[in-house]
């Protein structure tokens, strides 16, 4: 699918938190789960404000120059796998904010140790959902299945 | 006044820690979290009352910039509670169109509007079912449109007793999602309350898009208490969180002259007051002095410390002897009547526990339970 140049959430089939630099998406009709950390999280929190993604490369691009197809490649990979993940969509009307300066600082900080955005994925909700999450998680509380538990521990 | 123990509604001294790590800022917050963690064993201690603040705790640390080894983990508790909460957000969505379909008017209770309206926050108070409350008189008909619709009711057997004397009932469906369906807020003096009390002033309110209604902060506190300070095998300390985040929520001025007309009304004097003078003792709740001197002047009765006596002692457990049964049926009973004079309410007692057991004369029951206690003597 073409990706549109402005782009909002899909709202209110996609539901979104950004915590700790991290953002976590809910696609409530299909179940899915998703989640964005690093440049992605702060891509996303752009889109969500303003729509403009291209106006995201752009910022990033500015503050490092020597990385410029890389960004631009992997931002726009980025966002058309959002889009054809139906997290976001083409917004049709509405008008340009101007973008926040803070906004327009953290996307340059992302940019100058820049490192390619990427959409983790979770399918099975209710895998997610019934895991324990004092015990079966790993380093970063992301929910870990018994069977990979067990393999660590033969390994050690 | 409070001894703490297992399943009291007041906490224990882990589960105060922990609350007081989820509420407070700064050094008061650092030095509760340094305790709590002292006490308690992550990987074994987290009971489900403690597991349910545990969101809230990382909300609070999270805000503060704490770093700790447990906060990875904390952020993965989070995370489930945030999806989790999601997942019932937009089902309550759903069950609301359904409902407004079929003209049913209806005002969603205590954990979700909660989280959205006073804790702005979808992660932090995790929830297992949706309340939603329906007018006194559409009550028999949602539940048959329920039922109708493939809900099964939780003990059939029991509905009719609980249109006439109870407050709510509790439906599944197919997908396990569980409704409890409410048609009077509190089951504290049913016959005093009027179908305007709590609809009153309740404030509009939007989930997943749905128009909703539900109850004003006031009511919201008033309800989290005198719902939250019964006894119950699982602790019910969220009431703490609930109340003072609705306490020290800057825009929602809490009406003071209502909740004392309310505690005078449905008989609650004893809870409120215990729960409020915890609050300030614990957790610097700004509660005005001269209305909890209004309330400490409310007059109680012998019947309201029974039934505040019994709700402490064993609140929701299910009894287990002869003298426990027999001493719940009557708390139960003269908690939702609002029959004054000895022999108005005992005959009131009478009727209630002969409709209760479908019809069997007093004396049957009697007969029945002392057979009971001989069978187990045997």
């Amino acid at each position: 699918m073409k990706l549109s140049e402005k782009l909002r959430v899909n709202t209110p089939n996609v539901v979104h938190e950004t915590i700790d630099g991290e953002a976590i998406l809910l696609d409530l009709n299909t179940g899915n789960y998703f989640s964005l950390d690093g440049s992605g999280a702060v891509i996303w929190d752009f889109i969500d404000k303003y729509g403009l993604w291209s106006k995201a490369i752009e910022i990033m691009k500015s503050a490092n120059t020597e990385s410029e197809n890389l960004i631009s490649d992997s931002v726009t990979a980025f966002v058309q796998e959002l889009f054809d993940e139906r997290l976001v969509v083409a917004m049709l009307d509405g008008v340009d904010d101007a973008i926040a300066p803070e906004i327009e600082e953290q996307l340059k900080t992302t940019a100058c140790n820049f490192t390619p955005p990427k959409v983790n994925k979770y399918s099975d909700m209710q895998d997610l959902l019934l895991l324990d999450p004092i015990h079966e998680v790993d380093e970063k509380g992301w929910p870990e299945s018994s069977e990979i538990r067990e393999e660590m521990k033969t390994e050690e | 006044m409070n001894n703490h123990s297992t399943g009291n509604p007041f906490p224990s001294k882990k589960h105060e820690l922990l609350l007081k790590a989820a509420l407070f800022q700064g050094d008061k917050m650092f030095k509760a979290f340094h305790e709590w963690k002292r006490l308690v064993n992550f990987e074994e201690d987290i009971e489900p009352v403690s597991f349910r603040l545990l969101p809230l705790l990382y909300h609070n640390l999270s805000r503060q910039s704490v770093e700790d080894e447990l906060m990875p983990r904390l952020k993965g508790i989070y995370r489930k509670s945030w999806s989790k909460n999601q997942l019932l957000f937009y089902k309550t969505g759903k069950m609301l169109v359904f409902f407004h379909e079929n003209r049913i008017k209806t005002l969603v209770m205590k954990g979700i509007p909660l989280s959205i309206l006073i804790y702005k926050n979808y992660a932090v108070r995790p929830m297992a079912d949706m309340d939603i409350l329906v007018p006194f008189s559409q009550a028999r008909s949602t539940v048959e449109l329920l039922r109708n619709s493939g809900w099964t009711l939780h003990n059939p057997h029991y509905l009719e007793f609980n249109l006439k004397y109870g407050r709510s009932a509790t439906l599944i469906d197919k997908e396990d999602i569980e409704l409890d369906l409410h048609w009077h807020p509190i089951f504290e003096a049913h016959g005093d309350i009027s179908e305007s009390d709590f609809w009153d002033q309740a404030v509009p309110f939007e989930i997943v898009g749905v128009k909703t209604l539900s109850f004003c902060p006031t009511d919201m506190l008033f309800h989290s208490i005198v719902h939250g300070l019964r006894y119950n095998p699982e602790p019910p300390i969220r009431w703490i969180s609930d109340a003072l985040y609705l306490l020290k929520c800057e825009e929602n001025i809490i009406d003071w002259d209502r909740i004392v007309f309310f505690t005078q009304k449905f008989r609650v004097s004893l809870y409120m007051k215990d729960a409020l003078n915890y609050l300030i003792r614990e957790f610097d709740a700004p509660v005005p002095a001269e209305k909890l001197s209004e309330m400490e002047r409310i007059r109680v009765t012998s019947v309201d410390k029974l039934i505040f006596k019994h709700s402490q002692k064993y609140g929701d457990r299910q009894p287990e002897t002869f003298i426990e049964k027999g001493y719940s049926v009557y708390a139960a009973y003269m908690r939702q009547t609002n029959k004054n004079g000895f022999f108005a309410r005992h005959l009131g007692f009478f009727r209630y526990v002969r409709f209760r057991n479908q019809g069997k004369s007093f004396l049957k029951i009697i007969a029945y339970q002392f057979s009971l206690l001989f069978k187990k003597k045997a």
